[in-house]
């Protein structure tokens, strides 16, 4: 037997290495970088302009986030904090699950990890996309003018 | 809420520079080498970030103002 038929120490295992196909462990790895980058922008824009300027935590109500949402710069900010943490949070829980959980255990908590992500992506799209702020109660007078004028 | 934001920013702002880190650990060439150094480095950057928020939040959650 020549040395050419035995696998280089350490070499993946071959059945993983098909070549020319999408490899979705590698995307995902590939996305927790890039959208990592991005949320270190994102989520320190987010908690500076609530907790630091303009906002800070005690005068942080509804009245506050209907104020943010009327502007469509916050809601695009939003809907892309929303998608990028929620799948790079959904992702990072994905690798602990198959570390840590094993047969039907790990089936049942990545379908539940699975159906919780699809259901508050869909609710939070559909308050940033579909939210009015004039249609609750509010004391901002900023608010209630921009609503009279409507 | 107030204290629950300390642990938000505090947990976040560790997260992200050493994810941070570990993006400059798999991207650069000096990056294996300098890992020792940036974990200290996002030490540093997390105590100043959290000297520059909680002293001036926690007046926001028991000053009232």
């Amino acid at each position: 037997m020549s040395t050419e038929n035995i696998a280089a120490p350490r070499s993946p295992y071959l059945s993983h290495r098909k070549r020319n196909r999408f490899n979705i462990e590698k995307w995902g790895w590939i996305y927790m970088r890039v959208s990592g980058v991005l949320l270190v922008v994102l989520i320190f824009g987010h908690l500076f302009y609530n907790l630091i300027f303009p906002g800070k935590v005690s005068i942080l109500d509804w009245a506050f986030v209907a104020g943010k949402l009327a502007n469509p710069i916050w809601i695009v900010w939003d809907l892309l904090l929303l998608w990028l943490a929620l799948i790079h949070g959904a992702n990072g829980m994905r690798t602990l699950i198959n570390d840590y959980a094993h047969g039907r255990f790990r089936t049942v908590l990545l379908r539940a990890l699975g159906a919780t992500t699809a259901v508050l992506l869909v609710m939070g799209t559909l308050v940033l996309t579909t939210f009015d702020p004039c249609l609750g109660d509010t004391d901002n007078a900023e608010l209630i003018k921009i609503c009279a004028a409507q | 809420m107030g204290l629950g934001e300390v642990a938000l920013v505090a947990a976040i702002g560790l997260h992200a520079l050493n994810g941070l880190r570990i993006i400059c650990i798999d991207m650069f060439s000096w990056g294996p080498k300098a890992q020792r150094v940036m974990f200290w480095v996002a030490i540093g950057l997390w105590i100043v970030l959290l000297i520059g928020f909680v002293p001036r939040h926690l007046m926001h959650v028991f000053g009232g103002e």
